[in-house]
């Protein structure tokens, strides 16, 4: 896996750009450069990996599902730098650090996607997590900004001492932190030989996966930290690193307990059900549409839930790789336009329509590609997940449910268009897009597009 | 209270044989001898019960500096956890396992304690019931 060694070595590149690159502009090229050094490199161990292969003395197995998936994130991230790279060097005086902690929590992801041990888990979450508490923070004159740092540092640090209890009690009951080995595949065969502490193993990495990926009960920390956050790091946060998060634990859960699904099964279903009620109902009542886009990251991991829900489907797999894709170039695509903007509540929008018709438009595509409009990617996406929930034949209910709630879902997105189509107005910019900024929001918009109609370009 | 009492019987009882002549080894020998025997269901527990004042800790106290010491708390009773595995199954793998988590913490705090300042140069606080009366 040369791109985990590459973006580890980049990050470090970037903290001497900051040392030796008086201009800011090179900075960002330096880090743009990076990111598409990444997605080469990520494509050509794409290439070299088309068997399953084991690296790192058996720690990390790579597959074609996880290089796939490697390249999938690397290019939502390339997008996400292409659009904010200006934004990020704004934030603050050291620019050039950001782009290295960017760097080091894409390192995190590839370990993330392609682990076999527990330990290669528990350090993929730290580096992952790690950059982001400075990230949080650091618009350091901010109060809001220092606050949603402490926040989320409590909360993340409090929840890998959760996560590490369950890594260690599993470890206790199976005798190896290998998920390949004999021993743990043979502890979780079947519900009836497995012991008491796997079963608390268990519910403890539930729980530290619910914090981390936003999952109601465990969400409080979500709506202060997005919304305190700049603005520049907020979409990083809400999806690259949370889709990652997903394609972890769903290895975990899938090919490690996926024959126990008994014991941890109805955990999930309640998770999904109070995360689309908490993050659907709570946004509606949002006047900030960054606050908003914080809940609906929430009322967003609801669907992807569904994801892990759905054991051993392969309609599951494909979902949660289209959904990642799918939500986090909308999510991209609305906070790139948020950002522009001066005043972050409904009525600031007012007439941007006019004003600003290519934003507006690109806002239009991805926020109906986050209610799963059809011709977007977002409701195939929609689509794929909840179908694999519906293949397995019980729980039929649940996927009612989550329709009707993306139909509540569909009152705050729309709210969003009506403000900048139908009210006049005068939305007052913040910084005027450029052409650089529009050429890619609107490729990012015609990829939506283009997932709405050949959904299986991201199933490789 | 099985565990205490023939370390108590043989630590009196040594000392009444050769007084004043026992010395820190043979004392330490005692001692790993008999934790030698202390099944690993008491190290099960006493890691649990101190993960647990962890917990309670960070749920409950609102000085950000104790909050960040009960995580601690809760790491190292993982890591005594971990080290009891160890030598239960006679594999070191836990023990390596042990040394990342160290590192991490290490990391951790150094940036917990480099937020928290950051705070406290804002607030003059750090009590984090204080981000509550930011909120929104």
């Amino acid at each position: 896996m040369n791109a985990i060694v590459l973006s580890g070595i980049w990050g470090v590149v970037m903290m001497f750009a900051g040392l030796f690159l008086k201009s800011s502009k090179q900075i960002q090229w330096t880090a743009i450069l990076g990111i598409i050094a990444l997605l080469v490199v990520s494509i050509l161990d794409y290439q070299a990996h088309s068997v399953q292969a084991q690296t790192y003395f058996g720690m990390m197995t790579i597959d074609v599902y996880t290089s796939w998936f490697s390249i999938l994130i690397t290019a939502c991230c390339a997008m996400y730098l292409f659009i904010f790279h200006k934004d990020i060097a704004a934030v603050g005086k050291n620019e050039a650090e950001y782009f290295a902690l960017i760097f080091f929590v894409m390192c995190g992801v590839y370990l993330l996607a392609s682990y076999s041990n527990l330990l290669i888990l528990f350090l993929g979450i730290e580096i992952l997590s790690i950059p982001q508490y400075i990230l949080a923070g650091s618009d350091k004159e901010n109060i809001k900004s220092n606050e949603a740092s402490l926040k989320y540092f409590l909360m993340g640090a409090f929840s890998t001492g959760l996560l590490l209890m369950g890594m260690t009690l599993i470890y206790g009951a199976t005798g190896s932190f290998d998920i390949t080995s004999e021993k743990f595949v043979g502890q979780f065969a079947q519900l009836s030989s497995m012991s008491s502490l796997s079963f608390v193993g268990i519910l403890l990495l539930l729980i530290s996966f619910g914090f981390k990926v936003s999952a109601a009960p465990l969400h409080l920390w979500t709506p202060d930290v997005y919304d305190g956050s700049p603005t520049a790091f907020t979409p990083f946060m809400a999806t690259i690193v949370k889709v990652s998060v997903f394609v972890a634990f769903i290895r975990l859960f899938h090919f490690s307990f996926g024959n126990v699904s008994g014991a941890w099964q109805i955990a999930i279903a309640s998770m999904i059900v109070l995360t689309l009620i908490i993050g659907n109902v709570t946004a509606v009542y949002q006047q900030s549409l960054k606050r908003m886009m914080a809940y609906s990251s929430i009322a967003q991991a609801g669907f992807m839930l569904f994801s892990i829900f759905a054991v051993n489907s392969t309609l599951a797999y494909k979902g949660i790789l289209l959904y990642s894709v799918v939500y986090s170039l909308a999510s991209i695509g609305v906070f790139a336009v948020i950002i522009k903007m001066k005043d972050y509540t409904y009525d600031g929008f007012n007439g941007l329509a006019k004003k600003q018709p290519i934003l507006a438009f690109t806002a239009t595509v991805c926020l109906l590609s986050l209610v799963g409009i059809p011709l977007t990617g977002g409701f195939f996406a929609k689509y794929f997940v909840l179908s694999a929930v519906v293949e397995q034949g019980k729980y039929i209910w649940i996927v009612v449910f989550a329709v009707l709630m993306a139909a509540i879902s569909a009152y705050y997105y729309f709210r969003v268009i009506r403000s900048m189509y139908f009210k006049t107005g005068d939305a007052e910019m913040h910084t005027e897009p450029t052409t650089w900024d529009k050429t890619f929001l609107i490729i990012n918009a015609m990829i939506i597009l283009l997932l709405g109609v050949l959904p299986s370009l991201v199933f490789g | 209270m099985e565990i205490c009492n023939p370390i108590v019987y043989h630590f009196l009882h040594s000392l009444k044989n050769n007084s004043q002549t026992i010395t820190i080894f043979e004392l330490q020998a005692l001692f790993l001898r008999h934790f030698k025997k202390m099944p690993s269901q008491y190290y099960l527990f006493l890691s649990l019960a101190l993960f647990c004042i962890g917990v309670m800790g960070v749920l409950m106290r609102r000085n950000a500096i104790i909050i960040l010491m009960c995580i601690e708390l809760m790491l190292n009773a993982v890591n005594l956890l971990l080290v009891t595995f160890s030598k239960m199954y006679n594999d070191p793998n836990a023990q390596l396992f042990v040394f990342f988590i160290m590192v991490v913490a290490a990391a951790e705090v150094s940036i917990g304690l480099a937020i928290i300042v950051m705070m406290y140069r804002k607030v003059h606080s750090i009590d984090v019931h204080i981000l509550n009366r930011l909120k929104n």
